[in-house]
């Protein structure tokens, strides 16, 4: 939740009464789902739960409220150590998940897994890639260092 | 706050006005147009055909999805007509998105922290 939250903020536009999640500027997580929508107002369904499963609509408001809460970004010093450590991976990653694709593989999680691995893999070869690299050329600095020291020293 | 409807076999109407006073005159006019069962049936399309407008990730078992009232805004909750609990789900929403029911522990926690019915959050975010 509070990784989510690092990422958006919720607020109102101008005087919408709609509530928003916005995205903070570099802080990409997921791509926008589509850049404006346009005639969807007055035309919504009512949602029950069935007879046999009461609990369906526990756990979140069902109803329209009149305050809701606006949040700004958490930052990451308001964070727990672990999810600060996830927020700056992901960062560092710059990964942008793909969100039809992400809520199409929802409670799949061998898709979703199968998704993030994609997602994640092709930019750790990059990194790791660029960590060989970095370790070879210091390795071969030490290397001619030491060899020039040896005949320096002779 | 339910007048009495002067013409005999038709429900009471509901006075919204009176019983939302803190919500303004353009949010008690945003109700919805799907009033009817068929237009549930053409939003649900052909069964035959992979359905993109499904209601539930598995089966639709779990949830009743029904055409709203007539003239009933979308800020309204169970109190108008002491009914069995509901939420207000816009069609774009399961069409468009491809959001399901029921909601993961994450929506309804994310849902509970701001404080927001479904209905209230704007489609594009």
């Amino acid at each position: 939740m509070d990784i989510f939250l690092h990422f958006f903020e919720v607020k109102k536009q101008g005087k919408s009464f709609w509530v928003c999640f916005s995205g903070i500027a570099g802080r990409i997580l997921l791509t926008l789902f589509q850049n404006s929508y346009k005639n969807w107002k007055g035309k919504f369904f009512k949602v029950c739960c069935a007879k046999h499963d009461p609990t369906a609509l526990d756990g979140f408001p069902l109803y329209w409220t009149e305050h809701p809460k606006l949040l700004k970004a958490k930052t990451l010093e308001e964070l727990s150590p672990a999810d600060r450590g996830v927020c700056k991976a992901l960062s560092i990653l710059e990964i942008i998940f793909n969100t039809p694709k992400l809520i199409a593989s929802e409670y799949n999680a061998h898709s979703l897994t199968t998704y993030f691995g994609r997602a994640t893999s092709f930019l750790l070869i990059v990194l790791s890639a660029s960590c060989f690299v970095r370790i070879c050329v210091l390795w071969v600095c030490i290397t001619a260092f030491v060899l020039t020291s040896t005949v320096w020293f002779i | 706050m339910v007048r009495p409807n002067p013409r005999s076999g038709s429900p009471p109407q509901i006075d919204y006005k009176a019983l939302y006073t803190w919500a303004p005159d353009e949010l008690l006019d945003e109700h919805t147009s799907l009033t009817t069962f068929k237009d549930l049936e053409d939003h649900r399309g052909d069964p035959h055909l992979y359905n993109f407008n499904a209601f539930c990730r598995t089966h639709d078992a779990h949830i009743s999805v029904r055409p709203g009232a007539p003239g009933e805004p979308v800020c309204v909750d169970d109190r108008a007509r002491k009914r069995k609990p509901f939420f207000f789900m816009y069609q774009t929403v399961f069409r468009r998105i491809g959001v399901r029911l029921p909601f993961s522990p994450f929506e309804r926690e994310l849902l509970t922290e701001i404080n927001t019915a479904l209905a209230q959050l704007h489609p594009n975010s």
